[in-house]
C-alpha cells in the first residue's frame, strides 16, 4: 500500500514538475533575482522511507526496518549580529508506532564581540577527522538511524548546548557546554535485536538506563600551519553509550575525560589524517565495572582516483590500558582494529551519485557494508535506494551479532 | 654579389615594417605577454571582489538544473594566490553550504578546499586533484571559476586582428588535461578572453567557452554572462553575474571557518 501511495506522489510530482518546466524553462532565465531581496528564507521538504531485513529476525517480530513519513521545515533569519536558523521535523515512524515532533535544531548565534561568536540552543556538534569514525567527537549520535538506511545527517544527533567560539589570527577556540546529558540513541532493540551475553544469543529488551546528573565540557584549538589543519581536543563528559555497571547492577554512563589531536595534510597523493583519542575513566564511581582507559588512533587517506571517483582508505584502533586481572571492576574488552575503505562517485551533472563504506574488523574477521545510490530527477525530487550488510562468522562479533539487521531501504524526497 | 645582398636586406626591412604582426606572431612572448593580461583582466581585476551568480545546467537531454550562489575573492598581493569563498543558496538542497578554496597558483600546487555541511555543522577539507572536474554540477570546471595558470601552458599567436588577437595554447604536460590544445579570442580593448575553443586529438572544437555579455564596473571590464557549450551532447550552462562589487575592504580574517559557519552577510548584499 505505502508503495502505491509513493509511486503515485512520484508520478504526481513528475507532472508537476513538467508543468513548471514547460511553462518557466525560458522565462525563468528572464525573472527577477527575487530570492536575493529577503534575508529570511523558509525550506521545506517531505520525505517517505521504506526498509525490510533480509532474514527473518527471531529476536524481533517486524520484518520492517524503516517506515518513515518526514516533513522537515527549516527557516533562517540573519540580521547583523545575530542569526537564527531553527529546523523542525514532523516525524511518523510506524516501526516505533510513534508520531513525534524532533527539533534538531532551534539556536541563536550571537556575534557578540569582533573576533568571538556565542551559539545558544538545541544544535548538532560534529568535529573531528573520520569518516563514520569518531575519536575526539564524543556528542551525541544515532545509530539506529545510520544502520537503517536515513539519511547521513541523520546519524548526528542534537544536544542542547551553549558553544562559543573565539577566532584569533593565530589559531580558533571553541569551547562548548551542554547542562544537560543526552546520550547515543544506540541499538536498543526498537529496530534491530543485540547480543546480550547473559543469554548468549540476541534480544531486543533493552533495560531502563539512568541517565546521569550534570555537565559536559568539550573544547577544540584548531589552526591551520602552513597547507595542513591541526586541532587539539578535550572534554569532560559521560559515556553516550551504557558500557558500565552501576552498584544495583544496572547499564550505566560512566564518567569519562578525553584528549586528542587531529592533523590533516594535503599531499599530492591526497588528503592525509590522522587522529588519536585518549579516554580515561575517573576512579572513584560508583560502579560495579566500567571500561578500562583507552586509546583510539585513525589513519586515512581521501583521494581522487578518477575524475569524480574518490577513494576514502582508514586504519583505526581501540587499545585499552590497565587490563590487569587484579583491575576487578573492569569490564572485559578486546583491542580492536578496523580497515575502512570508502568509495564515492558522482556524474558530471550530477543527477546521480553511488556511495559505498565497507567497515571490517581485522580480529573478529566480521563486517559492515553500506551502498547506496541517490538519483535526482531535478532540483527538487530525488529516490535513493541503499542496503546495508553486516556479516562474520561468530554472532557474538561487533558487525556480525546484528547479521539480521541487514536490510535494504528505499526514500524518495521533495523540496518545496 | 654584394648588390643583391643589399636588395635583399632592403627587401626584408621592408616587409616587416608593412607586416609586423606577422612576424611578431611568431614571437612566443608576445603571445604570453597576451596571456597574462588576459588572465589578469578574467581573474584578478580588483584585489577584492563580490559578486552574486546563477547558474542555467541544461543536459543533453534538455533537463535544467539551476545554481545561485555569492563568490568573495580576494588577491594575495605577493603572489599569484587567491583566497574564494562560494555562499551557496539554490538548490535547497545545497542551501548555506559553503566552499572556501585557497588558490596556489604554482606549478604542481593543488588547492586547497574545504567545505561546510551545515547539516553537521561541519568543516571537512576535500580531497582536490583535478581542477578540471565540473563545479557544482555545471560545464564549468573549477579551473574556469578560479582560473587556469598560463604557466602551465605554450602560447602563440594564431590570428591578430585589429579588434582582436587569437592564442593557441598547449599544455605543458598533456597528459594533466583532456584537450589536445585550445584557442583563446582576447578583446584587445578590454583584454577579456571573449571564446574559448578546446580541441581534440582530430582538431574538431568539442568545448567552448563563451563571454556572452561584458560591462565596465568601477573601471574593470567584466564579464557578467558567460556560456559553456558541450559540443558533443548539446549541453550547456549559462552563468549571470550580479551586484558586482570590486575593492571591498575584506581582511584576511574573512576567509576562515568563522564565515563558513557565519556568513559575512556585511559583504555578501
Amino acid at each position: 500500500m505505502r508503495l502505491i501511495v509513493l509511486l503515485t506522489l512520484f508520478l504526481f510530482t513528475q507532472w508537476l514538475n513538467a508543468q513548471e518546466m514547460a511553462e518557466s524553462a525560458d522565462s525563468v532565465w528572464e525573472e527577477a533575482w527575487t530570492d536575493w531581496e529577503d534575508d529570511s528564507t523558509l525550506n521545506a521538504f517531505f520525505e517517505i522511507g521504506m526498509g525490510n531485513r533480509f532474514h527473518r529476525d527471531p529476536a524481533l517480530l517486524q520484518a520492517a526496518t524503516m517506515r518513515d513519513t518526514r516533513l522537515n521545515i527549516s527557516w533562517q533569519k540573519a540580521l547583523d549580529r545575530i542569526s537564527m536558523s531553527p529546523e523542525v521535523e514532523l516525524v511518523h515512524d510506524a516501526v516505533t508506532k510513534k508520531f513525534t515532533l524532533n527539533v534538531r535544531e532551534l539556536s541563536a548565534s550571537l556575534a557578540t564581540f569582533e573576533k568571538a561568536d556565542i551559539k545558544i540552543g538545541r544544535q548538532i556538534l560534529t568535529w573531528g577527522v573520520g569518516d563514520y569514525l569518531f575519536l575526539n567527537d564524543l556528542f551525541p549520535k544515532d545509530f539506529q538511524s545510520f544502520f537503517n538506511g536515513r539519511d547521513d545527517r541523520y546519524l548526528k544527533a542534537p544536544s542542547d548546548a551553549i558553544k562559543f567560539s573565539y577566532f584569533h589570527t593565530l589559531l580558533t577556540l571553541d569551547v562548548i557546554y551542554s547542562p544537560r546529558f543526552e546520550p547515543d540513541n544506540y541499538i536498543n532493540g526498537e529496530y534491530f535485536s543485540f547480543y546480550q551475553p547473559a543469554i548468549n544469543g540476541n534480544t531486543s529488551t533493552s533495560p531502563h538506563v539512568q541517565l546521569p546528573n550534570g555537565g559536559e565540557w568539550s573544547t577544540r584549538i584548531s589552526t591551520q600551519l602552513g597547507r595542513s589543519d591541526i586541532a587539539l581536543y578535550a572534554s569532560q563528559g559521560f559515556a553516550r553509550s551504557p558500557l558500565s555497571t552501576d552498584m544495583q547492577g544496572a547499564p550505566a554512563h560512566h564518567k569519562m575525560k578525553s584528549i586528542g589531536l587531529s592533523v590533516v595534510v594535503p599531499s599530492s597523493v591526497g588528503l592525509l589524517k590522522a587522529e588519536y583519542s585518549y579516554y580515561s575513566i575517573p576512579r572513584g564511581q560508583a560502579l560495579i565495572s566500567h571500561p578500562p582507559n583507552e586509546s583510539r588512533w585513525l589513519f586515512g587517506i581521501d583521494t581522487e582516483i578518477a575524475t569524480s571517483l574518490v577513494l576514502n582508505l582508514q586504519l583505526y584502533t581501540e587499545q585499552f590500558h590497565n587490563k590487569q586481572p587484579h583491575e576487578a571492576n573492569n569490564v572485559a574488552v578486546s583491542n580492536r582494529w578496523l580497515l575502512t575503505t570508502g568509495l564515492n562517485y558522482t556524474t558530471p551533472r550530477q543527477y546521480w551519485s553511488f556511495k559505498a563504506f565497507h567497515f571490517y574488523s581485522i580480529e573478529d574477521n566480521d563486517g559492515y557494508l553500506r551502498l547506496s545510490s541517490s538519483y535526482k530527477f531535478n532540483d527538487t525530487t530525488s529516490i535513493t535506494t541503499g542496503i546495508n550488510y553486516f556479516y562474520g562468522k561468530k554472532p557474538t562479533t561487533s558487525f556480525n551479532q546484528f547479521e539480521k539487521a541487514s536490510n535494504a531501504y528505499v526514500r524518495m524526497r521533495w523540496y518545496f | 654579389m654584394k648588390h643583391i645582398r643589399c636588395w635583399l636586406t632592403f627587401l626584408l626591412l621592408s616587409l616587416m615594417a608593412c607586416c609586423p604582426q606577422s612576424f611578431a606572431s611568431t614571437s612566443p612572448t608576445e603571445a604570453k605577454k597576451w596571456a597574462l593580461k588576459a588572465e589578469k583582466a578574467a581573474y584578478y581585476s580588483g584585489n577584492t571582489a563580490r559578486s552574486q551568480v546563477r547558474m542555467m545546467i541544461v543536459d543533453g537531454q534538455q533537463r535544467k538544473q539551476f545554481r545561485q550562489f555569492t563568490l568573495l575573492r580576494k588577491n594575495n598581493v605577493e603572489n599569484a594566490d587567491q583566497q574564494m569563498m562560494v555562499f551557496f543558496s539554490r538548490p535547497a538542497e545545497v542551501k548555506n553550504t559553503v566552499f572556501r578554496v585557497e588558490k596556489h597558483a604554482g606549478n604542481n600546487t593543488t588547492d586547497d578546499r574545504w567545505l561546510y555541511l551545515p547539516a553537521l555543522d561541519l568543516v571537512k577539507r576535500i580531497a582536490s586533484t583535478d581542477k578540471r572536474t565540473s563545479f557544482v554540477g555545471s560545464h564549468f570546471y573549477y579551473e574556469d571559476v578560479s582560473g587556469r595558470n598560463i604557466r602551465e601552458d605554450t602560447f602563440e599567436i594564431a590570428e591578430d586582428k585589429q579588434s582582436e588577437v587569437s592564442l593557441l595554447a598547449t599544455a605543458k604536460l598533456p597528459d594533466s588535461v583532456e584537450f589536445t590544445s585550445y584557442l583563446v579570442t582576447i578583446d584587445k580593448a578590454t583584454f577579456l578572453p571573449v571564446k574559448i575553443d578546446y580541441l581534440d586529438g582530430k582538431g574538431q572544437v568539442y568545448r567552448r567557452v563563451e563571454a556572452i555579455e561584458t560591462k565596465v564596473i568601477q573601471g574593470f571590464p567584466t564579464v557578467v554572462k558567460s556560456k559553456v557549450s558541450d559540443l558533443v551532447t548539446g549541453g550547456f550552462t549559462l552563468m549571470e553575474f550580479r551586484n558586482i562589487q570590486y575593492e571591498l575592504a575584506i581582511s584576511d580574517d574573512v576567509f576562515t571557518e568563522r564565515s563558513l559557519r557565519t556568513p559575512p552577510t556585511r559583504f555578501l548584499k
